[in-house]
């Protein structure tokens, strides 16, 4: 192989790995977060949810509450904070969907923020309902109030878009190894 | 705590305002919010909602029986 025909080859292959740089830098430009969900709103293919709420409980009371999604909904969580009157007094059951385990159980639950979209992005998506559950157990009336950002987002789009960062992931998780010292 | 008016009021009920639903089992209460897609709140759907208060100051006279 001439020396030129060695140049055309290597600046083909830098060119290659720019075109794939380019499609990752994309990937993750659509994919982020906030960007996702902003492009959805913007498209209509997704509704904002903000909820807040301020609940009393009697002593050795049990409020439950379902949230049942709009039908051919999901919702991805964005934010969420719950303040309670007095810390370790209530024992928090939280159920998602059909699952036989609860997604969360807190004995004795203290007042706490999350932020879902930094800490696990798109890991808090309800498909259908989700199902709270506080007991108080303290022998004076109680109170917690609570507060949540999320999205309902067309299940069909959802559906769609996971698939296509799985793709993604699978295709760029495990990249080529370094090349071979000459 | 007063056993026999707990047991009256076991059994599921309905907000005539609202139309939520919950079942009430001695101190226990059960809300079924069906989607909703308010962007500001989704409970209470109004501010004065039986079902917001505790269940020993929840007004059953209120509330339709449902079953």
């Amino acid at each position: 192989m001439s020396e030129l025909e060695e140049v055309i080859k290597e600046l083909k292959k830098l060119n290659d790995t720019n075109k794939k740089l380019l499609e990752i830098q994309g990937l993750q430009f659509a994919l982020e977060p906030f960007r996702y969900i902003t492009r959805k709103l913007r498209s209509g293919e997704a509704l904002p949810n903000t909820l807040s709420y301020y609940q009393i409980i009697a002593p050795a009371g049990v409020f439950t509450v379902t949230f049942a999604n709009p039908a051919g909904y999901v919702w991805i969580g964005i934010f969420q904070s719950i303040e309670v009157s007095q810390n370790g007094v209530f024992e928090f059951t939280g159920y998602v969907d059909d699952e036989i385990l609860p997604k969360s159980y807190v004995p004795r639950m203290v007042s706490h923020v999350i932020n879902w979209s930094e800490t696990i992005p798109f890991g808090h998506v309800i498909k259908e309902t989700t199902t709270l559950t506080f007991i108080n157990h303290d022998i004076a009336n109680q109170w917690l109030e609570a507060d949540s950002m999320g999205i309902f987002l067309r299940k069909d789009v959802w559906e769609r878009d996971v698939r296509l960062m799985d793709l993604a992931a699978e295709r760029y998780m495990y990249p080529e190894p370094p090349p071979s010292p000459p | 705590m007063n056993g026999k008016k707990d047991k009256e009021r076991n059994g599921r009920w309905r907000c005539p305002t609202c139309k939520v639903e919950a079942y009430v089992k001695d101190r226990a209460i059960h809300v079924y919010v069906e989607g909703h897609t308010s962007a500001a709140t989704i409970w209470p759907l109004h501010s004065d909602c039986p079902f917001t208060q505790d269940i020993d100051h929840i007004d059953f006279s209120k509330l339709e029986r449902v079953g």
